[in-house]
């Protein structure tokens, strides 16, 4: 869009004629329409700066709303009891880990005949669902204690149906031919009102049990242990959950406080405005009743101070009851899997430790009445790991996981949308014959205008389940992270993300291509270049600017980009898992976008939540310009003399 | 500017009087507004009532805010009122007044093929706040759980909060929903899925229900079960006239009737 | 499909024919990838159109006469009812056909399903988005083909016409999201608007005198909001495209009128804008469509999931049709994408309205390409 110089009209008609009047004014009337038109031109500034006029008016106040959170979190102890709270959820999290690993050793023995018992009684609850119809009436008339005569009708309808839901079902191939058939059997005969299982189902309930208990003698050395590991934390977290309970009734208090003034304040603006006398004493009169006693947090905090003691009584403890439950822990095991978890166990154990050990030291250093700078609260919105509205115990609100969300759906949006566009752009471009080229660029550029909420419901509709399927083909389990466990995901959603950039990067790379002088290629045909030659010695690094900055805005709309992630990405809230590696990506996550139109239309204006979904428009908006800028340098640095 | 020019315009014209009272708007709680609500309100019309219905279900905090700002006649809640809610309705001239209209019981729903069939309720609230992760710790087949939650404007995602997990925080792996419908689905496609409903949704296809400590979700246990709540419809000041005649119907024979076939358990069972 | 520099390497059944070079095998090779993934591009186009195509055009059309279903286009959505017998027979209906069935059935009813939003049409939610989309194009024209007069017509290099280039650049990057938000702060919350009674929350209210106020205090979620956010997220492209169209005419149809001594503004309006309007439209016409099918912009602005009467059903007023929110049909289907389940029940009101929406937006960018074709070959100087 490089502006034309214009040639000005050859001569200047002005200078001929007597000035011009317009209202009586010494004022000319084309200056007025050339003023008019130019306020027109300046409307596209005049928005840019009321989108950051208006997002700074809703957004900016969530500083000191936070700062003022953040301090409440500081003096009512909240912080105090996290301290603690981070030693035991690690100390939760080997738990759970430990019961894996134990659920694996004890699968060695038990899981054939579970699966057994299981394969078989969800066969039986399927076929039952498919004869609901006939089970029903008999249901009713058994109920009803209706004669022999009435049910065994409606018995044989039901046997019949049973009969023919079983047929058609197929039995899982651990059960042996003659077991199926013996399964068939009893399952074709089965009548709602048995009060006992038939023989062979029951044999697989018995067998299944014993199995059961005959692992947990195998592994009773194993469980002791874990059970042992469960209780080395109870003591802590008995004392934890007391002083959790204090605090929070301190920042209860403290948020009373500040409602209380708020409403006093709301309370007295309104008397002013109120429009008759008795309103306005009614609204004063409950104005005065508002007390507003100040909170002492001294006094509220001293009793978890005074747990200190006891708690440094305990952590001491605590290490050394964990550190003798860890030695019960089997040095090897007989599953990969439980190998796997037990040793993920051993390495996290000191770790765990030495933070036990910090833990004392911060509770010990922990001061109610230190200031929280207005900088934390920019900070810990822009580095806070943890996005948590509408809690029980305190609301953060820090962007990370939703930028890492968006960031990681950008980059497989990307490394998609990438060679697919650039390579459509130099074959279309170079290599289509001119009847190929008038089709492929309006179908591409048709792809431009589909509405991305239509495509955010192929993804909920088609592309989840295809994905999902996929993943389950038993020739693709090398796929890191396959099977998928979720159908809607980051790739999901980056793969639509991808399809949606691809008319964006296509018709700016293509331009850009397009661009290259015609001298360029004919000079280096001349020189005795074949055609590949040409195309990428020569016509791709004359025209990489352009293409760069393609990528680039088109980086920029999947960035933006709202309703596809907002339906498809999985909406979890939490920095993703990297110990997946590549297969991190078929984990749900959520995004910057999405996350202001899940959340917006639900808050209550002004609040802190509010506050903080404008922040992330701010941060997008940011983002937006930054990325613009990038793309603007790109194409001004390699820019193309033409001659 | 000219579009200052053609707003004052629009808003000369705009100063027309506001809607006639036959409009009854509704705005809050999901699980109200999805699905009982508007039945209710085909029922309401039925019998031959001269109103119609604006309703938006955005989560039970919307109700509050729309009755506060006087843009909704009735607001419905799946929890009642908070204390500076009622506060700042007063000071807008919006007195709040509640009337309890259905009971809802919350299901916790897992994939039918998952041969589960019961959980304590210490091992559902493990599930949710991610203490536990795993299948194989509550004895299903090892995987790991995938929760399925509500957004966190929902009513229904605090009370579960409060009725199922000890006040604790939500496990940050859990994924937020927009509705009851959208976790029936992505449960009845995850094998190793677990969500919580109404109960109305609790029938979906591909799902089944889980007793909670040996008490299944059905309505004869309405008192029994450990995860039932009230809900609620709030009104500026007493109802009157046509909000009052929409409340009347809904309490009435013919409502509790509709309350029943949609799933809800009527507030005269839950005595 | 043959291109021409590939003329002399085409392997013939002659066979003195000159035999593949290495060189040669990579170099088709390469070719051959790079139009592989063209086509697979265009692969994947094609199959999701004819996907939304067969599932959608059933709901629409039918083989039989009259071939087409109006009551999918000019209903409004509703509850569906599935009611099941006791033999298994389903029974779908709509909520005042319910009773009909039920009082048929008897004792023989099994059970009873309802769908929301499943049955019924999407008349609503097509009405809203005509008035969105007309409230949009009115305020997108009338500001974009004005600046664009200015930056093609009168500016000189300059700042100001720099700045100008640069915000609508920067303007055509901000994520939709974001306008959504500014939608809501400024037209929602914060727009001028004429009232007797202000609002707490006006920013400023100017007494009129006969007891009215101009009172700073937005104009709620309400067509016109939402209208107003669309135009701005369509402004960038309708100014580029009008300007593109204001600069191709000739130069010559502007240098003529001014030498006969007409103003600069007689030549604007009578050389200039006559030729340059049918592209300007023809090129607006993918802009509207692309205001059409946003639906993050009007989801905090105009919005609405449901809403049982058409716009200007009710005593309202012809303002009032203006003031209200609406349906509108992207936010419907993102109703139907995220609130209902996906079954054989909600897939009719799914498919149907992706499919009219996709018919919609589809024929407004494909009407805006063939015209604008049309146009070049009349136009030609």
């Amino acid at each position: 869009m490089e502006p034309e110089k214009k040639a000005d009209a050859p001569f200047n008609a002005k200078d001929l004629i007597k000035p011009k009047r317009f209202l009586g004014l010494h004022v000319d009337k084309q200056n007025i329409i050339k003023w008019f038109f130019g306020s027109n031109a300046g409307v596209t500034i005049v928005v840019l700066f009321l989108i950051m006029f208006f997002l700074a008016r809703e957004g900016v106040g969530f500083l000191p709303t936070y700062q003022w959170e953040l301090s409440v979190y500081r003096l009512a102890g909240l912080e105090f009891c996290d301290y603690v709270e981070k030693p035991i959820s690690e100390q939760v999290a080997m738990h759970s880990k430990l019961k894996r690993a134990l659920g694996a050793e004890l699968n060695t023995v038990s899981k054939v005949d579970r699966d057994r018992r299981d394969a078989a009684l969800l066969a039986k609850s399927r076929i039952e669902d498919k004869v609901t119809l006939q089970t029903e009436p008999l249901q009713e008339a058994l109920k009803a204690k209706a004669p022999p005569e009435k049910t065994d009708p409606l018995r044989v309808a039901l046997t019949q149906a049973t009969t023919a839901a079983v047929s058609t079902a197929t039995l899982p191939a651990i059960f042996t031919a003659e077991e199926q058939i013996q399964l068939k059997a009893e399952l074709s005969a089965l009548q709602p009102d048995q009060a006992e299982l038939p023989p062979f189902l029951k044999s697989l309930m018995a067998k299944s049990a014993q199995k059961t208990s005959e692992a947990k003698l195998k592994y009773a050395a194993l469980i002791s242990t874990v059970d042992a590991f469960d209780d080395t934390a109870e003591k802590l977290t008995k004392v934890h959950s007391e002083i959790k309970k204090i605090a929070l009734e301190t920042k209860e208090a403290a948020n009373q406080l500040h409602m209380a003034e708020d409403a006093k304040k709301q309370l007295l603006e309104a008397a002013t405005t109120a429009k008759t006398e008795a309103e306005k004493q009614a609204f004063l009169k409950d104005a005065a009743a508002t007390s507003l006693a100040a909170i002492d947090f001294k006094v509220r905090t001293q009793p978890l101070r005074d747990k200190l003691p006891e708690l440094e009584k305990l952590i001491p403890e605590y290490i050394t009851a964990i550190k003798k439950a860890a030695e019960g822990i089997p040095e090897n095991a007989e599953t990969p899997e439980a190998r796997k978890l037990i040793s993920q166990v051993r390495t996290q154990l000191p770790k765990h430790l030495s933070h036990v050990e910090q833990c004392t030291q911060l509770m010990r250093d922990w001061d109610y009445a230190k200031p929280v700078p207005i900088t934390q609260s920019l900070t810990s919105f822009l580095f806070g790991g943890d996005w948590i509205t509408n809690s029980s115990w305190q609301d953060f609100y820090g962007v990370v996981p939703l930028l890492t969300g968006s960031c990681l759906i950008a980059l497989v949006a990307m490394l998609i949308s990438m060679p697919f566009s650039v390579a459509a752009a130099i074959y279309t471009n170079q290599f289509a014959s001119l009847r190929e080229q008038d089709f492929i660029k309006p179908t591409i550029e048709f792809i431009q205008a589909i509405p991305s909420v239509v495509l955010g419901f192929i993804g909920i509709s088609v592309l989840g389940d295809l994905i999902k399927s996929i993943s389950l083909l038993p020739f693709l389990s090398w796929v890191p992270g396959f099977p998928v466990q979720e159908r809607l995901n980051m790739f999901n959603a980056g793969l639509l993300l991808a399809f949606m950039a691809i008319p964006t990067m296509f018709s700016l790379a293509e331009d850009a291509i397009n661009n290259v002088p015609r001298a360029f290629s004919e000079a280096s045909e001349a020189l005795g270049a074949t055609k590949l030659q040409t195309v990428f010695k020569v016509i791709v690094p004359a025209s990489v600017s352009g293409i760069l900055a393609a990528m680039l805005l088109g980086l920029g709309r999947i960035i933006g980009e709202t309703m596809v992630v907002l339906l498809v990405a999985g909406n979890r809230i939490a920095i993703p898992d990297f110990s997946d590696g590549i297969g991190t990506v078929f984990q749900p996550a959520h995004t910057l976008t999405g996350i202001i139109a899940q959340e917006l239309g639900e808050v209550s204006r002004g609040s802190s939540h509010w506050q903080a979904l404008f922040m992330v428009g701010i941060l997008l908006f940011c983002i937006s310009l930054i990325i613009n800028f990038f793309a603007r340098q790109v194409v001004k640095r390699f820019k193309f003399h033409k001659s | 500017m000219k579009n200052t020019i053609i707003t004052s315009m629009l808003a000369l014209a705009m100063t027309a009087g506001l809607n006639a009272q036959s409009v009854l708007r509704l705005r809050g709680s999901d699980t109200l507004g999805a699905k009982l609500v508007p039945q209710w309100a085909e029922g309401f019309k039925k019998e031959g009532a001269a109103v119609s219905f604006d309703i938006a279900a955005e989560g039970s905090s919307t109700a509050f805010t729309n009755l506060t700002s006087g843009t909704a006649e009735i607001g419905m809640s799946s929890r009642k009122a908070k204390e500076e809610e009622i506060t700042l309705a007063k000071t807008k001239g919006v007195f709040l007044k509640e009337t309890e209209v259905a009971w809802d019981m919350i299901a916790v729903v897992i994939n039918k093929s998952n041969p589960v069939a019961s959980l304590t309720k210490k091992e559902i609230a493990g599930i949710f706040t991610g203490e536990i992760k795993d299948w194989s710790e509550v004895g299903g087949t090892p995987g790991p759980i995938s929760v399925y939650t509500r957004n966190t404007s929902s009513g229904t995602y605090k009370d579960w909060m409060h009725l199922a997990m000890n006040a604790k925080d939500y496990a940050a792996s859990s994924q937020k929903m927009a509705g009851n419908e959208q976790i029936v689905s992505e449960v009845a496609s995850n094998k190793a899925g677990i969500g919580y409903v109404g109960l109305a949704y609790a029938g979906g296809q591909g799902v089944k229900t889980v007793a909670a400590d040996g008490v299944s979700p059905e309505m004869s246990n309405v008192l029994k079960y450990p995860y039932s709540r009230p809900t609620f419809f709030y009104t500026n000041g007493e109802p009157t006239g046509k909000v009052k005649e929409f409340i009347d119907f809904a309490l009435s024979p013919a409502g509790e009737k509709i309350t029943l076939t949609v799933g809800f358990v009527p507030k005269s069972l839950a005595k | 499909m043959q291109t021409p520099a590939q003329d002399t390497a085409t392997p013939g059944t002659n066979p003195f024919a000159k035999q593949k070079s290495h060189r040669e095998t990579k170099e088709s090779l390469i070719k051959w990838t790079l139009r592989s993934a063209t086509y697979v591009i265009l692969i994947i186009t094609a199959s999701i159109f004819t996907h939304i195509f067969i599932r959608g055009a059933p709901v629409v059309f039918s083989l039989t006469p009259p071939f087409i279903n109006t009551s999918f286009l000019t209903k409004l959505p509703e509850t569906l009812h599935v009611l099941e017998d006791k033999q298994g027979k389903k029974y779908e209906t709509t909520p005042t056909g319910v009773d009909v069935i039920k009082k048929q059935l008897g004792d023989n009813l099994r059970n009873e399903k309802t769908i929301s939003y499943s049955g019924g049409g999407i008349l609503g939610p097509i009405v809203g988005t005509i008035l969105l989309v007309g409230v949009c194009v009115v305020v997108a024209l009338g500001l974009g083909i004005a600046s664009a007069i200015y930056l093609s017509e009168y500016a000189k290099q300059g700042k100001f016409i720099e700045m100008a280039r640069l915000a609508i650049l920067n303007l055509s990057g901000v994520p939709s999201v974001v306008f959504g938000l500014f939608g809501l702060g400024m037209f929602v919350l914060s727009a001028p608007k004429i009232t007797s009674h202000p609002l707490d929350r006006s920013l400023l209210a100017i007494p009129l005198g006969f007891g009215e106020y101009i009172s700073f205090e937005g104009w709620d979620t309400s067509v016109l909001a939402g209208g107003f956010t669309l135009a701005f997220v369509i402004l960038p492209v309708v100014i580029t495209a009008s300007e593109e169209c204001l600069k191709a005419v000739p130069q010559g149809f502007r240098e003529t009128s001014l030498a006969l001594g007409a103003t600069k503004w007689q030549t604007i309006w009578k050389c200039v804008l006559p030729f340059a309007m049918p592209g300007i439209l023809t090129s607006s016409i993918l802009g509207i469509a692309r205001a059409a099918g946003e639906t993050a912009p009007i989801m905090f602005t105009a919005a609405l999931a449901f809403k049982d009467k058409l716009p200007w059903q009710g005593d309202t007023g012809i303002m009032g049709i203006f003031t209200q929110s609406v349906q509108a049909l992207p936010y419907h289907i993102y109703t139907l994408s995220a609130r209902i389940p996906q079954n054989e029940y909600s897939e009719r009101a799914q498919y149907g309205s992706v499919f009219v929406f996709l018919v919609l937006v589809m024929s407004l960018a494909g009407a805006s390409v063939i015209l604008r074709r049309k146009l070049r070959a009349k136009y030609k100087w």
